[in-house]
């Protein structure tokens, strides 16, 4: 049976004012999680609030058993998380959802935006040689800019400047994308739409990370729907990674 | 300790029945089967249906709105494909079964009664389709026609899932006896809205949608006690039930067995905990069989 699973928080830390990155003792899902995935984390013990929340698996160390998930403060259950302290427990679901399909594709181009970073940075730790454009509205939102350069080729845009070059995550991307056989991306829905035309144009696959409102996350309650060229899918089960070119952005 | 009950003419090992709409047969290694009396598949329709626009969702102080809109792969597909995977979970399989028009209703069991399923839980509530579904179960001349229809074209098990927007539950319920049914579920969820006052639009992807979950407990509780009261046929509770005191409310309210719909969404597990739980009240109680707790209530001091 795969129901619930405990995890032991093992170090939480704030990233920035809203920003916390929560690293996780889970062994089952550190060994099988793979990038693109997610987990659904209940917030409280109690059932308020009521659902669990989808997050992005952010980083994982096989090795210790651990996960880290990369989680910005948008409400009362993220809230919630965010207020854990080491040594507490979780009560999560994972791994769910579809990963980044890295290892048929030689060249990929990671795109990321924002918090978009998270699915991200644990692909780019699992790629070879990664090159990875990391745009946000400013430096203060480039959450890990630091620790991804260590293993990283990163691109960076700012929108006010104040790191990299001026500009959107999509700026360059109709140049830099030729150099490329596929593009994997996450962040707000105006940059995959742009990214996905992008690639559309240069006719090179793209494969984006989703967000949609979601209960169960295992395909049982049908609640993520999103629609493609072939008609509804679900986000919990045939995403979060979809094909850019079948979502119906 | 004897936990199992009937309902009509099926027998349950225990009174916990998985909902329908929480439960696709690809989830099912996310649930603890063997601790599970029956599952009810979600609705199939004669025809596919794709369901609603996204979003589907919305959570509620203490509930869950959804607008799913009976997403289903159609009969056929559902007897060809998903049906046999069903049967071999070796649970009872009860087929939930809806349509836009009432002669939809006995065709459907018509097809599916030399199947190997355990009965039928007929929706006539649910409150995200245009046609049929909770515009049939508020009528009860509506309720008895498609009952008593289902029972002439099929021998199966038969059980109207009732709508909490009937003007008279009981009416309803008391309508599905006449028309033959061998028990009744309620409720199911209750019409609702919610806004986003920044686009003044719906937070959903329809106007409306329905709300589950413990916010409407108290009064799927209320409307249990009054079916099981004046309906002498089975009574399956549904409504709210997150714990496994939450389940005996309802059994000592009247119901023979209780459905449980939202809390799998976030806790799958949850057949176990509240199995256990009944086990451990049972013990503290020492009653020997649950069936002595059904109906239970004691109302002498209520007036």
């Amino acid at each position: 049976m795969r129901g619930p699973q405990k995890a032991k928080v093992v170090e939480k830390s704030f990233i920035g004012e809203d920003v916390f990155i929560l690293k996780l003792l889970q062994p089952f899902i550190a060994e099988e999680c793979r990038p693109g995935q997610f987990v659904n984390v209940r917030c409280s013990p109690l059932y308020e609030p009521l659902l669990r929340r989808p997050l992005s698996i952010f980083d994982v160390d096989r090795e210790k058993g651990e996960f880290s998930l990369l989680i910005r403060i948008v409400g009362k259950g993220t809230k919630l998380l965010s207020q854990h302290k080491e040594g507490d427990e979780l009560d999560l679901l994972g791994p769910l959802g579809s990963a980044f399909p890295y290892n048929q594709y030689k060249n990929p181009l990671l795109i990321a935006g924002g918090i978009g970073i998270a699915p991200l940075y644990f692909l780019a730790k699992t790629v070879d040689h990664p090159t990875i454009i990391f745009g946000a509205k400013n430096k203060k939102e480039l959450y890990t800019l630091e620790e991804l350069r260590e293993f990283a080729t990163v691109l960076v845009f700012t929108e006010d400047g104040s790191e990299g070059e001026k500009g959107m995550a999509t700026s360059k991307l109709h140049r830099l994308i030729l150099k490329h056989d596929s593009v994997f991306a996450c962040g707000p829905l105006g940059m995959l739409r742009e990214v996905v035309r992008i690639a559309k144009e240069a006719e090179v696959p793209s494969f984006i990370s989703l967000e949609e409102r979601m209960a169960c996350g295992f395909g049982a309650c049908l609640g993520c729907a999103v629609k493609t060229i072939k008609g509804y899918k679900m986000l919990c089960k045939d995403g979060p990674v979809m094909r850019g070119e079948e979502v119906m952005l | 300790m004897n936990l199992s009950i009937s309902l009509g003419n099926l027998w349950l090992k225990n009174p916990i029945i998985i909902a329908s709409g929480v439960f696709s047969i690809d989830s099912a290694p996310y649930f603890p089967l063997p601790d599970i009396g029956a599952v009810i598949t979600k609705t199939i329709t004669p025809l596919p249906r794709e369901g609603n626009p996204s979003p589907r969702l919305w959570e509620t102080t203490g509930g869950l709105m959804n607008s799913i809109g009976l997403q289903n792969v159609g009969l056929k597909r559902f007897i060809d494909e998903e049906l046999p995977r069903y049967l071999e979970l070796s649970l009872p399989i009860i087929v939930s079964i809806s349509g836009e028009k009432e002669d939809d209703f006995p065709q459907m069991a018509e097809k599916l009664k030399d199947k190997g399923v355990s009965g039928l839980e007929l929706n006539l509530s649910c409150p995200n389709v245009e046609r049929g579904g909770m515009h049939f179960g508020k009528d009860a001349e509506v309720v008895k026609r498609i009952v008593r229809e289902v029972k002439r074209a099929s021998s199966l098990w038969v059980m109207p899932k009732l709508t909490p927007q009937a003007p008279d539950i009981v009416e309803t319920a008391q309508a599905g006896r006449e028309g033959g049914a061998d028990a009744v579920s309620l409720v199911n969820t209750f019409l609702a809205m919610a806004l986003d006052i920044k686009t003044r639009s719906s937070r959903l992807g329809t106007l409306m949608g329905g709300l589950s979950g413990p916010a409407i407990k108290p009064i799927a509780l209320r409307m249990v006690y009054e079916v099981a009261k004046a309906v002498r046929i089975p009574v399956v509770g549904c409504g709210g039930i997150m714990t496994a005191e939450d389940a005996l409310e309802f059994i000592i309210a009247g119901a023979s067995a209780v459905e449980l719909g939202t809390v799998c969404l976030l806790n799958p597990s949850v057949p176990s905990e509240i199995l256990k739980g009944i086990k451990e009240f049972l013990r503290e109680e020492h009653i020997g069989d649950i069936r002595q707790l059904i109906g239970s209530l004691k109302t002498s001091n209520n007036g």
